[in-house]
């Protein structure tokens, strides 16, 4: 059984916590779990390095003294050293960028004490050694003092409040103090207030670089921490039962007792895993605030119609910033955040460093994406919670279970819209007004009563049938570009009949093309546009041309006609294409583009979609 | 080659006129008849047996599914739909690839019809079936078409194909490759194995009772058990069949006796 009674043992266990505790912040902070904002990484790195630095060093200097004593000395001189530049970097990251003045103080007391550990390597005695850490108890003390001061003398300055600032500019001092009892060598009765204000530094250099750390570092910190912890007690607790009852030894004796050794492990984990689960939600319930957000899906899902997507995804974050609690939210489009590609589940807003907008919201705290569809999705992003509340790991599991309760209701209103806009686009209704058989059977009548000779009016005929069945009867919602290209060649037939001459016409496709399927009437309303502004308007001959390829990995279709130098006159885009722009992006997302141009005399409208999106939504 | 002797059947004369004129294009194309009217439709395939028929859906009385319910017996013609605007019936065409026509009819599209209907003209078994495909197809929501018409299979006696109601249908026996459709007047040879019809009569009153037969158990009269393992079933017409005892429970379950 080891007893806690020994000086060295305190120490070693002290430090090797230490150098754990500091380990595991920097693989958080760089891991990017739990990093919620670019500013101040890169100081936060360098005061947990140097913390790690520190305790390792000591550690080592503690487990092996047998080191030769160059190595030693300078172990030791490194080790302190850092020690030393820590506060200097704590104060820096306390006060951030507010009093430049005392942040350089800092730095240069630290630096005083640095060179003078070193120097003392060189042989020039302990005496610079105490007094470098003089200087810094000394120094700290005063800057904190003075830090603390101005804080409350110019409150709602800096970010985390005054009050936060005052506490870990005395948990500095109080750092700094500790420095004091350095180099007047281990007490030797165990439990001293050297040992207890030595090994305080821990702590409080966290709770200073916490402050500025958003508390999702400190949930997945805590937890494990507490994970470890508990292990570590549990642990002991079997080790010394083990001792207390001389298992190893009946063990040895009598197979049962083996048995009932494994089902005891085996029962010890299972109480593990339960007891860590209780703690996790009291810790949850008690150290952090209680969320808030549990009811959030459910108002989200009960919430009022919305005919417009955008008004619904404003009202939905809306609701979302109330429940979290926090003044600021924005819907934003996934593409104008690169970092956030690929996003599935709520994390923290540092993903959102190095879009061109970073700048617009530095306010962000948490990025909850709502995906509508294969690579198209909205961006929730949510600021500051009042009350010093934070993003825990179960409020972003709630603000998950939101977004998917949105992406359901997006999905609903999408699908309704696409059978709205393709109702819309194909005239349909026009079937509650016209019964078909009458028009179809008149048609065919018509057909009948004119001589075979007029092949040009027959014909004439059967295009308009034609165009209108597809208007009216196609009732799906992608059909392969041959049909559209049947159809866009009739309607065309039957424009040149109307126009002559002034309409020439030149329709190509690649037979690999044919078979891509597009959403039903995408092009037509494109051709129609063309001799509608293009050719109609104008005296003079025009041109239609339109061409369709594959393009490695899109379908490409170019409408080109004579005409529409006037953007201005034009700039509306009509509701034709209003309608497949829209269906496009539903169909789509981003991944599909409309593009309209005037060149000198012509105008060029480009249509680009994705080969592999159409098949799996067809019905 | 030989000519394709065709009827037209639509209630509009201008309709009629249309597929008149535009069939006298084709060298190797009479028109037979013309009728008016669902009735008149199968007065005429009786009279005429035509090779192909145009039949229009949509007609007063009879419409065209009613005709292909109450197709009479004798050779089967060639049918090709011609509806001016069906959709629900089109998409059913289209699920079972079969051929069909819109109003109006341009030269170039009835072309391609007839091609297919001589090459099916080749083949006189996918004439059946292709009959039996659309005798299968559900009435579209909408009135229904009177009292639901009994299904239908396609049956070969000598040269010519037949039409034959499942109800009359004593059994199925397979001989080796052949498989007999039984009726009390006559025994046909069915389009498919006996595996396939059973598989499409699946859930019918057709019951397995036998390596090689399939009965309708509507058609069961009597049933005695002639050893400890075997049953005699006695059918409609007097025809005997012999089956296992369990094979005979099936029967005895389905029609609950």
């Amino acid at each position: 059984m080891p007893s806690l009674d020994q000086p060295l043992l305190i120490n070693i266990l002290g430090h090797a916590a230490g150098a754990l505790i500091f380990a595991i912040f920097l693989c958080l902070l760089f891991s990017g779990r739990g990093w919620s904002g670019p500013r101040g990484r890169n100081l936060a790195g360098l005061a947990g390095a140097l913390s790690l630095v520190w305790n390792l060093g000591s550690l080592a200097a503690l487990v092996r003294p047998g080191m030769p004593p160059a190595v030693l000395n300078l172990v030791v001189a490194v080790s302190f050293s850092a020690l030393s530049l820590l506060p200097a970097v704590l104060l820096h990251i306390s006060l951030g960028d507010s009093q430049p003045g005392l942040v350089v103080c800092g730095y240069s007391l630290s630096g005083v004490a640095v060179v003078a550990h070193f120097l003392e390597l060189a042989g020039h005695g302990a005496s610079l050694h105490q007094l470098a850490l003089l200087v810094i108890t000394v120094g700290f003390l005063l800057l904190a003092g003075t830090a603390a001061a101005l804080a409350a003398l110019r409150p709602g300055k800096g970010a985390p409040s005054g009050g936060g600032r005052i506490l870990a500019s005395m948990c500095l001092a109080l750092f700094a103090m500790s420095f004091v009892h350095f180099g007047s060598g281990h007490a030797s009765h165990a439990w001293s207030s050297e040992l207890v204000v030595h090994h305080a530094g821990i702590p409080l250099a966290l709770f200073v670089l916490l402050q500025d750390y958003r508390f999702v570092l400190l949930d997945a910190f805590v937890r494990f921490l507490a994970n470890a912890l508990l292990a570590a007690v549990l642990a002991w607790l079997v080790i010394a039962a083990a001792f207390r009852l001389a298992l190893a030894e009946r063990v040895r004796r009598d197979p049962l007792q083996e048995a009932l050794l494994l089902i005891a492990i085996g029962l010890f984990l299972a109480f593990f895993a339960w007891l860590r689960d209780r703690l996790h939600s009291w810790l949850t319930h008690a150290v952090f605030l209680q969320g808030g957000l549990e009811r959030l899906a459910a108002t989200l899902r009960d919430g009022p119609a919305f005919s417009d997507e955008r008004a619904y995804l404003d009202w939905a974050a809306a609701r979302m910033a109330a429940a979290a609690r926090t003044g600021d939210c924005a819907v934003v489009a996934q593409n104008e955040a690169p970092g956030a590609a690929g996003l599935r589940t709520p994390a923290g807003a540092g993903l959102l460093a190095g879009s061109p907008a970073a700048e617009k919201w530095n306010w962000a705290e948490t990025v909850v994406p709502v995906r509508l569809a294969a690579g198209d999705s909205r961006l929730v992003l949510l600021g500051h919670r009042q009350g010093g509340r934070r993003y825990l790991g179960e409020d972003l599991d709630a603000l998950a279970r939101a977004a998917g309760v949105m992406e359901e209701r997006l999905e609903s209103m999408r699908r309704e819209e696409m059978d709205r806009l393709v109702a819309q686009a194909e005239l349909r209704a026009l079937e509650s007004q016209i019964n078909p058989h009458f028009l179809f059977n008149a048609l065919n009548a018509l057909y009948g009563a004119i001589p075979r000779e007029a092949s040009g009016a027959r014909r004439m005929v059967l295009n308009l049938a034609d165009i209108f069945r597809y208007f009216l009867q196609s009732g799906q919602t992608f059909v392969p570009l041959a049909d559209e290209m049947r159809i866009v060649q009739a309607y065309l037939e039957v424009e040149k009949a109307r126009l002559g001459d002034r309409l020439e016409i030149a329709v190509q496709a690649d037979d690999a093309a044919l078979a891509v399927p597009i959403p039903v009437l995408s092009i037509q309303p494109l051709v129609e546009n063309a001799v509608k502004h293009g050719i109609a308007p104008r005296p003079e001959p025009g041109y239609v041309r339109i061409r369709a390829a594959r393009q490695g990995e899109s379908l490409r279709v170019t409408v080109e006609n004579s005409g529409g130098d006037s953007p201005g006159a034009s700039s509306g885009l009509g509701v034709g294409l209003q309608n497949v722009r829209r269906r496009l992006e539903i169909c789509y997302g981003p991944a599909a583009r409309l593009e309209l141009e005037f060149h000198g005399g012509r105008t060029v409208v480009e249509l680009s979609l994705p080969l592999a999106h159409g098949e799996k939504q067809s019905p | 080659m030989s000519t394709l002797r065709t009827l037209i059947v639509d209630d509009e004369p201008a309709a009629r006129q249309v597929l008149r004129e535009e069939l006298g294009g084709f060298d190797d194309v009479t028109v037979a008849g013309e009728a008016a009217s669902g009735e008149e439709a199968l007065a005429q395939i009786a009279r005429l047996e035509p090779d192909l028929v145009l039949l229009d859906l949509q007609m007063p009385g009879l419409g065209g599914f009613d005709v292909i319910h109450r197709l009479p017996p004798g050779a089967l013609p060639a049918i090709v739909i011609v509806t001016a605007y069906d959709r629900h019936a089109i998409r059913a065409f289209e699920a079972g690839a079969l051929d069909y026509l819109l109003k109006p009819v341009g030269r170039d599209r009835l072309e391609k019809t007839l091609n297919r209907v001589r090459q099916l003209r080749r083949n006189p078994a996918g004439v059946a079936e292709s009959i039996v495909r659309l005798s299968e197809i559900p009435a579209a929501d909408g009135p229904p078409r009177g009292v639901r018409p009994g299904r239908k299979i396609a049956g070969k006696s000598g040269s010519t194909y037949h039409l034959l109601d499942l109800d009359d249908v004593l059994a199925f026996q397979a001989e080796g490759e052949i498989v007999w459709i039984l009726t009390a007047r006559q025994r046909f040879m069915a389009t498919g194995t006996l595996r396939d019809i059973a598989a499409r009569l699946a859930g019918s009153a057709f019951q397995r009772v036998h390596r090689n037969a399939l009965v309708n158990a509507g058609h069961v009269r009597k049933m005695t058990p002639l050893t400890s393992r075997r049953w005699m079933l006695t059918l409609s017409d007097g025809r005997e069949l012999i089956v296992s005892k369990r094979q005979a429970h099936n029967v005895r379950r389905m029609l609950q006796w």
